[in-house]
C-alpha cells in the first residue's frame, strides 16, 4: 500500500515537472513568435563579393541580422568592414550574391530591379552622406519628389513636404535651393525627403560625415526624435562612437562578419 | 502613365529653368541656327522658283499659251481668235506670235537663236519686254527691218554666255538673219534683258517681216498666242473659260513650259535635302553632346533618383523632354526670326542675284516639316545617352563610376 502511495506521489511530481517544462516551452515559443512578428528586416546568410580586377573581395560573409520594428540600429566597424555594403543590401540598393533580405514579411530576393524600385519608393527612405539633393529643385520640391512619383496631387505633395520640412526645422526655407543652404540644412532636407512618404525603414549612410559636431548633433537629435516620437525604424552606418550612442543597438562588423 | 509624364516634365522644366543658363541659351541658340539653316535654303529655293516663274510669265509665255491644233503648223485667222479671247473679262491682252529659229551673222560671228515675229502694240499688254530694254528702244507698230535682241544674242551688257553671242552688237548696228535659206539685214533697234537666260537668248522683230521671210505674208497666221490674265486668276480657270469659248486649239498654261525650271528646281531640291541631312546630323550631334555632358555631370543624381525609386524610363523621359524643350525653343526662335525678321527684310530689301531682285519665301508646311525633323533628331540624340546611363547599376551611378 505504502509502495503504491509512493509511486502515485512520484507520478504526480513527474506530471508537475512535465507541466512546468511545457509551460516554459510555450513561454519560449511565445517569446520567439513575438520576436519574429516584431522583426521588420531580416537578413539571412547574406554574402556579397566584389570583383576588383582579378581579385575577388568578400565584403560580407554570411551575415545574419534581424532588426525590430521601431528600432534605431547603428552599424559600426572599421573601414572596409562592409558597413555600407550591408546597408545597401538591407536597403535594396544592391543585390547579395546569396542569402535573403526579408522586409516586413516580404522576401525581396526574388524581386526584379523594377519591383525593387517600386518597393523602395513606397517603403524605404534614404539619407546619404553628401545629402544628394537635386540642385535644380528647391527644398520643397526635393522633399516631395517621391510623393509625386507615387502619383500624389501637387497639393498633397506640397502640404506633406511643408509639414515634414517644418518638423525638421526648415519651415521657413521651403523655396530655397540647395546651393543657398548650409550642409546641416541640406542634410535636414535630405532627412525630410527620406521621411516624406512615411517609409517603414529609414537608411542613413554616415549622415554626419560631412558635418561638424554641433550640426551632427542636430541631425542625430532629429533621428532620435522621429525614432522615439513616431516609432520610425532607423538603420544608420557610422564610425563615430558618440553617434552610435543614439542607437538602441549596435551591429558591429569586422571583415564582413557580424561581431555582435 | 500621365503621372509619370507629369513627373518627367517637372524634372525637365526644372533642369532648364534652374540649370546652367549659359548651356541652355547656347543650346537653344545653336538649335535656332540649325532650324534657320534648315528652312533658309528651302526659302531661297522657293524664292528663286517664284522669281523664275514670274520671269517666265512676265517675259515669255504670259499666263496661258494657245498653240496650233495637233498636226497643224499654224493657228489660222489669228486676229479673230485674239478678239475672241480678249472678250473674256480676266484677259488683259493677247499677242499672236510667229516663232522660229534663225541664224544671226555679225562680223565674223554666227549664232542660232529663237526669233519671234510680234505685233509690238499687242506684245506690250502681255509681256514686260518693253521695260526690259536696256539700250535703244522697243519696237513700234510701223517698224520694219528693225529688230531687238536679247543680251545673250547681242553680247555685252553682262550676258552670261558671252562667248556664244554675237560679241557686242550695239544699237544701230546691222545684223544678218537667215531663216529657211532667206537672208535679210536688220537694224538693231534695241537690246533687252529680262535676266532670265532663256528669254534673253531670243530676238523680236515685226510679225510682218517674219511672215515675209517665212513666205506666209498676209495670211494672218500665228504659231502661238500668248494670253495675259489679271493678277490672281487661276490659269486652269482661264483654260476652262477658253475651252468654253469653243477654242479647239491646244491650250497650255505656263506651268507646262516650265520643264527646265522643274529640272533646276529638283536639282536644287537635292542640294537642299543634302544640306538638310547635314543640318540634322549637326543637330543630332549637338543634342547628343549637350545631353551627354549634362548626364555625366548628373550621374550621381540619377543614381540617387533610382535609389529613391524613380523609374528608369521616367528619368530617361525627363532628359528627352529637356532636349525636346530645347528643340521647341530653338524652332520657335528660329521661326520667329525667319517669319518676322529675315523674310520681311528681304521682301522690303530684295537681294540682287543674277536673276534679278529676289526675296525669301517661307513656306509653313516646309517649316513644320523641318521642325518635326529637328524634334526627331533631338529625341534620338537624347534617348541614346540617357538610356545608356540610366540603365547602369544604381550604385555605380551613385559612386560616379
Amino acid at each position: 500500500m505504502e509502495k503504491i502511495r509512493t509511486q502515485a506521489e512520484d507520478a504526480e511530481k513527474s506530471m508537475d515537472k512535465t507541466q512546468k517544462q511545457t509551460e516554459n516551452m510555450v513561454k519560449s515559443m511565445d517569446k520567439i513568435r513575438n520576436l519574429t512578428e516584431d522583426t521588420i528586416i531580416e537578413g539571412a546568410d547574406i554574402v556579397r563579393t566584389f570583383k576588383m580586377g582579378e581579385v575577388e573581395v568578400r565584403a560580407l560573409r554570411s551575415v545574419n541580422v534581424r532588426i525590430r520594428r521601431g528600432e534605431f540600429v547603428a552599424i559600426m566597424g572599421p573601414s572596409g568592414s562592409g558597413k555600407t555594403t550591408l546597408l545597401n543590401q538591407l536597403g535594396l540598393l544592391d543585390t547579395p550574391n546569396s542569402g535573403k533580405v526579408i522586409i516586413d514579411g516580404t522576401d525581396t530576393s526574388r524581386m526584379s530591379d523594377r519591383e525593387k524600385g517600386k518597393f523602395r519608393l513606397h517603403n524605404l527612405g534614404y539619407v546619404f552622406q553628401d545629402y544628394a539633393l537635386l540642385p535644380e529643385l528647391n527644398a520643397m520640391e526635393n522633399v516631395y519628389i517621391s510623393l509625386m512619383m507615387q502619383g500624389k496631387s501637387k497639393t498633397e505633395c506640397e502640404s506633406a513636404a511643408a509639414e515634414i520640412l517644418a518638423a525638421v526645422g526648415l519651415g521657413d526655407r521651403l523655396q530655397q535651393l540647395p546651393s543657398k543652404m548650409s550642409g546641416g540644412q541640406q542634410q535636414r532636407v535630405s532627412i525630410a525627403r527620406a521621411l516624406a512618404h512615411s517609409p517603414r525603414v529609414l537608411f542613413a549612410d554616415e549622415p554626419c560625415a560631412n558635418l561638424d559636431s554641433e550640426t551632427s548633433k542636430e541631425v542625430l537629435d532629429l533621428f532620435e526624435k522621429f525614432n522615439k516620437e513616431k516609432g520610425q525604424t532607423i538603420v544608420m552606418v557610422t564610425h563615430e562612437e558618440w553617434h552610435a550612442k543614439y542607437a538602441d543597438r549596435v551591429i558591429k562588423l569586422k571583415d564582413g562578419i557580424v561581431q555582435e | 502613365m500621365l503621372e509619370k509624364a507629369r513627373f518627367s516634365f517637372f524634372l525637365a522644366s526644372r533642369y532648364i529653368i534652374r540649370g546652367n543658363k549659359g548651356i541652355t541659351i547656347f543650346t537653344i541658340f545653336v538649335l535656332a541656327l540649325i532650324f534657320i539653316q534648315l528652312v533658309l535654303f528651302s526659302s531661297m529655293l522657293a524664292g528663286v522658283t517664284l522669281k523664275f516663274n514670274e520671269l517666265m510669265v512676265d517675259y515669255q509665255t504670259g499666263n496661258v499659251v494657245i498653240e496650233p491644233k495637233e498636226e497643224e503648223r499654224y493657228i489660222e485667222d489669228a486676229s479673230a481668235l485674239q478678239k475672241k479671247i480678249e472678250s473674256l473679262p480676266q484677259v488683259v491682252g493677247t499677242s499672236a506670235r510667229l516663232k522660229t529659229t534663225g541664224n544671226f551673222h555679225y562680223k565674223e560671228k554666227e549664232i542660232g537663236a529663237t526669233v519671234y515675229g510680234i505685233d509690238p502694240a499687242d506684245e506690250i499688254f502681255v509681256t514686260g519686254l518693253e521695260d526690259a530694254v536696256i539700250s535703244g528702244e522697243f519696237l513700234s507698230r510701223p517698224d520694219r527691218g528693225e529688230i531687238i535682241l536679247g543680251r545673250e544674242v547681242s553680247g555685252g551688257f553682262g550676258a552670261l554666255m558671252e562667248s556664244r553671242s554675237l560679241g557686242g552688237v550695239e544699237v544701230g548696228d546691222t545684223v544678218e538673219l537667215t531663216i529657211g535659206g532667206v537672208t535679210r539685214e536688220f537694224r538693231v533697234k534695241g537690246i533687252y534683258t529680262t535676266r532670265y537666260f532663256m528669254a534673253d537668248a531670243s530676238a523680236y522683230l515685226a510679225r510682218a517681216d517674219l511672215e515675209e521671210m517665212l513666205g506666209i505674208g498676209g495670211r494672218d497666221l500665228a504659231q502661238e498666242i500668248a494670253v495675259k490674265t489679271t493678277d490672281g486668276t487661276s490659269e486652269y480657270d482661264t483654260r476652262t473659260s477658253l475651252l468654253s469659248l469653243g477654242i479647239s486649239e491646244n491650250i497650255r498654261t505656263w506651268h507646262e513650259f516650265a520643264g527646265i525650271l522643274r529640272l533646276i528646281e529638283s536639282t536644287l531640291g537635292m542640294v537642299r535635302n543634302i544640306m538638310n541631312a547635314v543640318g540634322l546630323l549637326i543637330a543630332f550631334v549637338i543634342i547628343f553632346v549637350v545631353i551627354y555632358v549634362n548626364l555625366v555631370n548628373k550621374k550621381r543624381q540619377i543614381g540617387v533618383q533610382k535609389a529613391i525609386g524613380i523609374e528608369q524610363n521616367v528619368i530617361v523621359a525627363s532628359f528627352v523632354l529637356q532636349a525636346m524643350l530645347y528643340a521647341g525653343a530653338g524652332v520657335i526662335l528660329g521661326y520667329a526670326f525667319m517669319r518676322f525678321g529675315l523674310v520681311p527684310y528681304t521682301v522690303s530689301h530684295p537681294v540682287e542675284v543674277p536673276l534679278g531682285a529676289m526675296s525669301l519665301r517661307l513656306d509653313n508646311a516646309e517649316a513644320i516639316n523641318r521642325a518635326v525633323l529637328l524634334f526627331l533628331a533631338s529625341v534620338v540624340g537624347s534617348v541614346i545617352p540617357a538610356y545608356k546611363l540610366a540603365q547602369k547599376d544604381l550604385l555605380d551611378l551613385i559612386w560616379g563610376k
